[in-house]
């Protein structure tokens, strides 16, 4: 039995509370429906700075929030914040008995028009900046550039952390703009798990947001491009090149979700038994790091097969990834690499939760996509999936119109480009 | 340590400018015939030519970079963005005199057996795009004929071809070099 309690507040705020009988410790988030797909140039990159500015505490408002963040800090109270292509998120962890001040900060958070001196603001946009230049200079970046080839420069092919050249003229009016239109309360999540009473915090959940005003909701929405397409930046100074072969999923919500990602573990888990740990690294030596990544969304979803490697092994790997993929087009998956993948996936998703604000991210994303998170139904659709529909999934998956690619580094492009057809044989 | 060049702007393709000369390598070439006969869009163009939309964009992209092709509109479709090219030089065209077949347009396709040919037509229609203010003329027709009406009209061509030959003057500096490509030969026989 695995208890979720869903429930709306009069503004519109959705709030969602899962008890952990036993459990010592609280984690609570607020979760905005704001991130980089809803930018557009001029404004990519603003909804993780905002995020920055949020979480801290300098940011002062008509209450004293610093003094609060002090004292749940001086409490052992952890807290964070994130942004992903969707959504924004603050959240606090503790022990259970700090959680009334940890949901009056998030209150206060939201509520009050908080504001920040210049020397300030310049010295959070020159640490996210940092945070950008690093990212931007790792090989990491390769699965923000798959969805960029795979969607364009527009709404979920943003790169998250977004344009560095906006961070240079943005002014702090403009991310008020944003702040205002998207900040509402029928636009966001509160979720609360671990040692809660449901009644005791619903009703404080409720002293503290019921007083932040709904408004209408202002969101930028673009249109994604048609056809999936190319990111390649022809980086020479590299000793290494990094590549994603990638596809167009369907999206959280569709039945495909789990079959996608078990067949993510079958091609390209990070244990030696998957099929690109076994034929790149394990029989040809031709890459340490390879395999496989999937993200889903509220729309669609990306999927991709990855490679850090020596330039001139490019070519080789490309040769042995489009190899295997026709093979599972033509034959399909093995009931043995079924049965193993179910248990890997399984396992990693127990793990993946073994802690409150691990269960928390998770039932707030499921939240997200409209869907009430349960980790036995979870665990039964991993478990029910069969080898028919996880083929069939193959094959609508791994197809001409859905493949890109993003490549970093220097190899002959216009060899991998030709290198690369799933056309049923 | 940086692992690479931090990459700053979001340009989908960067790639080397030593490669701008080598637009029409690969299936740039096709991709561009196909534009001519009316695929206009990155997905009819896959079709006709048989192979992955991700690959006809790179194409796409420089033969848009080079100014060969331009975006003639962009529509919304299942709220997606379609977009249709055109040609930028409105002298260069093929005309396919056969698209009104039942199979109308899923046999054109560009034969050069004679790898020459085609690099030189390549680097002529790459001149265009860079001269296209000078005398130019591409065209492509295909039509249905009986092999004597072709005899007569191949006799015709070679008179041209002497003719175009006379015109040559070499001691004139202010002369640019013109070329004068013809491929006349059936086309498609298997298939009709």
């Amino acid at each position: 039995m695995y208890e979720i309690l869903s429930a709306y507040l009069e503004n519109g705020l959705q709030v969602i509370l899962h008890k952990i009988p036993h459990a010592r410790t609280v984690s609570c988030g607020l979760w905005i429906k704001q991130g980089s797909s809803y930018e557009n140039d001029q404004t990519s990159g603003f909804s993780h700075l905002i995020e920055h500015l949020i979480i801290n505490n300098e940011m002062v408002g008509s209450t004293d929030i610093k003094g609060l963040f002090d004292e749940v800090s001086n409490n052992g109270v952890i807290y964070n914040a994130g942004t992903t292509k969707e959504a924004t998120s603050y959240y606090f962890s503790g022990m259970k008995n700090q959680l009334p001040k940890c949901v009056e900060i998030l209150s206060k958070m939201v509520k009050e028009d908080r504001t920040i001196s210049n020397e300030g603001f310049e010295l959070e946009k020159s640490v996210v900046r940092q945070e950008a230049v690093s990212f931007y200079s790792s090989f990491n970046q390769i699965r923000e550039r798959s969805s960029q080839a795979l969607w364009g420069n527009t709404s979920i092919g943003r790169p998250i952390l977004g344009k560095v050249e906006n961070l240079d003229t943005v002014k702090l009016k403009d991310l008020k703009e944003i702040i205002h239109d998207t900040y509402v309360p029928s636009n966001s999540i509160l979720v609360v798990v671990g040692g809660i009473d449901y009644e005791n915090t619903l009703s404080l959940v409720d002293q503290n947001f019921n007083d932040w005003h709904d408004k209408d909701l202002t969101r930028v929405f673009e249109n994604v491009d048609h056809d999936a397409g190319i990111f390649f930046n022809n980086n020479k100074k590299t000793q290494s090149s990094v590549f994603s072969i990638c596809f167009r999923t369907p999206s959280f919500n569709d039945i495909n979700r789990v079959n996608m990602s078990i067949i993510s573990k079958m091609i390209g888990d990070s244990g030696l038994t998957s099929r690109m740990m076994q034929k790149i690294r394990s029989e040809n030596g031709l890459a340490y790091q390879t395999g496989s990544f999937v993200n889903f969304y509220n729309e669609c979803g990306t999927f991709g097969l990855t490679s850090l490697c020596k330039h001139k092994n490019v070519e080789k790997i490309i040769q042995i990834i489009n190899e295997e993929m026709m093979g599972i087009i033509d034959d399909g998956f093995t009931e043995q690499e079924l049965h193993r993948s179910k248990n890997i996936l399984e396992t990693q998703t127990l793990l993946n939760l073994n802690d409150v604000e691990a269960q928390m991210k998770f039932i707030a994303k499921n939240a997200l996509y409209g869907h009430m998170f349960s980790l036995e139904n979870e665990l039964r659709m991993i478990q029910k999936t069969s080898l028919n529909s996880i083929n069939l999934a193959a094959v609508n998956v791994f197809d001409d119109k859905n493949v890109g690619f993003a490549g970093i580094g220097d190899f002959d492009l216009d060899q991998v480009v030709s290198s690369i057809c799933f056309e049923r044989r | 340590m940086a692992e690479l060049n931090c990459i700053k702007d979001d340009t989908l393709i960067s790639e080397d400018c030593e490669l701008n000369s080598e637009i029409i390598k690969g299936k740039a070439l096709e991709c561009l015939v196909a534009i001519y006969s009316g695929f206009k869009t990155v997905n009819s163009i896959a079709d006709n030519l048989g192979i992955p939309v991700f690959a006809v964009k790179l194409y796409i992209n420089r033969l848009l970079d080079n100014g060969i092709i331009e975006t003639e509109k962009t529509e919304t479709c299942d709220n997606r963005k379609v977009q249709y090219y055109c040609v930028s030089v409105k002298n260069i065209e093929i005309i396919n005199r056969i698209s009104n077949d039942k199979n109308s347009g899923e046999n054109i396709k560009l034969i050069s057996s004679a790898q020459h040919f085609s690099v030189i037509t390549r680097d002529m229609i790459l001149g265009v795009g860079m001269n296209g203010d000078l005398p130019h003329k591409i065209k492509a027709n295909f039509i249905r004929s009986t092999p004597q009406k072709m005899e007569d009209f191949k006799k015709e061509i070679e008179a041209l071809f002497e003719k175009y030959e006379e015109l040559e003057q070499e001691e004139e500096v202010t002369c640019n070099i013109y070329g004068l490509v013809n491929i006349f030969a059936p086309y498609n026989l298997d298939e009709s």
